[in-house]
């Protein structure tokens, strides 16, 4: 199956950050949630897929066909949310959208009524006079209303209240029904994406870290707490290991080994306990930045 | 690329609406008026520096250059290739010049009987305005290039020449100088050469947009 874009030792370098080489895909279908810190590359990577940026090298594809800036063609496919939400500023949402609409072949005017009116946005104003969530949902409104195979979301929820997140969140689940769209979306807000990511990818200055599916990273996550007298020995596959006299705490990432080990070792009342994606993704990323875990 | 051309035209209408509207009152007025009535087709480059003022003072109204980055970032995730991207965003000039021109030529024919010089004076004087204008978005342009390396360029450029006219002021020959770079202005061999490095410059333009390393308001 054609993947829904491609990164082939993606470089992008800036004089102080170098992003990449990044080689991951996505498959149609799929939600990836695309996670790290504040300067961790997750917007520079957006800008390069749609080329707003140029990259230093490698190639990337979407849905087969090269990012080349002069065959726009891979455009068509794209709705993107970007860190900033610029329009025709003097023009009302309604005019900016009616701008846009004539690029692409599938923009459905109803479905625009029908985004406008669940989002409750005002399409009458000019743009400059949208608050900052009402730019944010007629970015939204934009990005979804020709349909398009892939969206490309780079921290859509930032600056929106609690209902409306939950709103764009809903929208995002319909747009998933049909199965054939992707959705890559980058946040640091870990409560949006683990309700809708189906993999997690972890970006640490500007090198993926971790790529793995959610589930998976539920099954094999876990905190474990044991009582063993001594202290002088490793546990494998442990992300961090605490200790007060002979009580421990552990964070373990494949537990069936960790279980296995402990048992080996003799520990007393070991208890394993399940870890939600917010906890397990702060473990990941902890101490290379900050992760809200709201 | 039309339809970008078309929305910026929308998008600017009040604005080029007035200073074209404001340079037919002026034009018309002077072409009116005694001032050229016993001039020959000079009167061409009188009034086109009038309207040149219009102009420019119509660019600084379009202004925000800001602005139109933040337009150019929203046209460049559209599925439009960079290269149309890049001559739609000039071709607005090229649209309001033509409205100027075509206002100077009705001044100029009011004026005076047309005669063939006042439009190759005509061209060259269109042509020469659109270097300067050129001339202005390049060093623009080239800020984008994140370097410091280019505006270096542009700028050791602009000292050369500044150097060159002062050395000519010195020596006594800026006279002669301007006589020889104006000379031609009414000559079809002039106007050819001013429309030349006019289309030249604009397609520099072009050329250094679709090179920019980020579209990135």
């Amino acid at each position: 199956m054609t993947k829904a874009f491609e990164f082939n030792s993606v470089v992008k370098s800036y004089s102080e950050f170098t992003l990449g080489p990044l080689n991951f895909s996505l498959e149609p279908g799929t939600v990836l949630g695309y996670i790290g810190p504040n300067g961790s590359g997750k917007s520079t990577t957006m800008h390069c897929l749609v080329g707003l940026i140029k990259t230093d090298g490698g190639e990337m594809r979407v849905f087969g066909r090269t990012t080349d800036p002069n065959r726009p063609e891979w455009k068509l496919d794209i709705g993107y949310v970007g860190d900033e939400h610029v329009f025709y500023e003097g023009w009302s949402g309604e005019r900016n959208l009616k701008f846009l609409s004539q690029f692409y072949p599938n923009w459905s005017d109803q479905r625009v009524i029908e985004l406008a009116k669940r989002f409750n946005l005002p399409l009458n104003k000019k743009a400059k006079e949208l608050s900052g969530g009402n730019r944010v949902k007629l970015s939204l409104v934009a990005a979804l209303a020709h349909s398009p195979k892939l969206l490309l979301l780079d921290e859509p929820t930032s600056g929106l209240d609690p209902v409306v997140r939950a709103e764009v969140l809903d929208v995002l689940f319909e747009v998933l029904e049909d199965g054939e769209r992707a959705i890559f979306y980058s946040t640091h807000i870990l409560s949006d994406i683990s309700r809708l990511a189906d993999e997690l990818a972890f970006l640490d200055n500007g090198q993926i870290k971790l790529r793995a599916a959610k589930e998976d990273l539920i099954e094999h996550w876990r905190k474990i707490a044991f009582m063993h007298a001594g202290n002088n020995f490793k546990l494998e596959a442990t992300a961090s290991h605490k200790q007060e006299g002979a009580d421990h705490q552990v964070v373990s990432f494949d537990h069936e080994a960790t279980l296995r080990q402990l048992g080996e070792l003799g520990a007393q009342n070991v208890q394993a306990y399940r870890m939600s994606i917010d906890e397990i993704a702060v473990q990941i990323l902890k101490g290379v930045g900050h992760v809200e875990n709201s | 690329m039309w339809k970008i051309l078309e929305a910026e035209i929308r998008y600017h209408r009040i604005a080029i609406a007035g200073a074209l509207g404001a340079g037919a009152l002026f034009v018309t007025f002077i072409a009116l008026s005694n001032i050229t009535k016993d001039e020959d087709s000079t009167t061409a480059w009188s009034l086109m520096s009038t309207v040149m003022t219009l102009y420019i003072y119509l660019l600084i109204h379009i202004g925000g250059h800001q602005d139109q980055e933040k337009r150019d970032r929203l046209n460049a995730v559209l599925p439009i290739s960079v290269k149309q991207l890049g001559i739609a965003r000039w071709a607005l000039l090229i649209f309001v010049q033509a409205g100027f021109a075509a206002i100077s030529l009705a001044g100029v024919m009011i004026a005076n009987s047309f005669a063939l010089e006042s439009l190759f004076q005509l061209l060259s004087s269109n042509a020469f305005l659109f270097m300067i204008v050129s001339f202005i978005a390049v060093y623009l342009e080239l800020g984008h290039f994140g370097t410091q390396k280019y505006r270096r360029l542009f700028v050791g450029l602009l000292v050369l020449f500044l150097v060159l006219i002062g050395l000519l002021v010195l020596s006594g020959r800026i006279i002669t100088f301007l006589k020889n770079i104006f000379e031609p202005y009414k000559t079809p061999e002039g106007a050819a050469i001013y429309t030349l490095l006019a289309i030249g410059l604009f397609f520099l333009n072009v050329i250094i947009f679709t090179r920019r390393r980020s579209y990135l308001s």
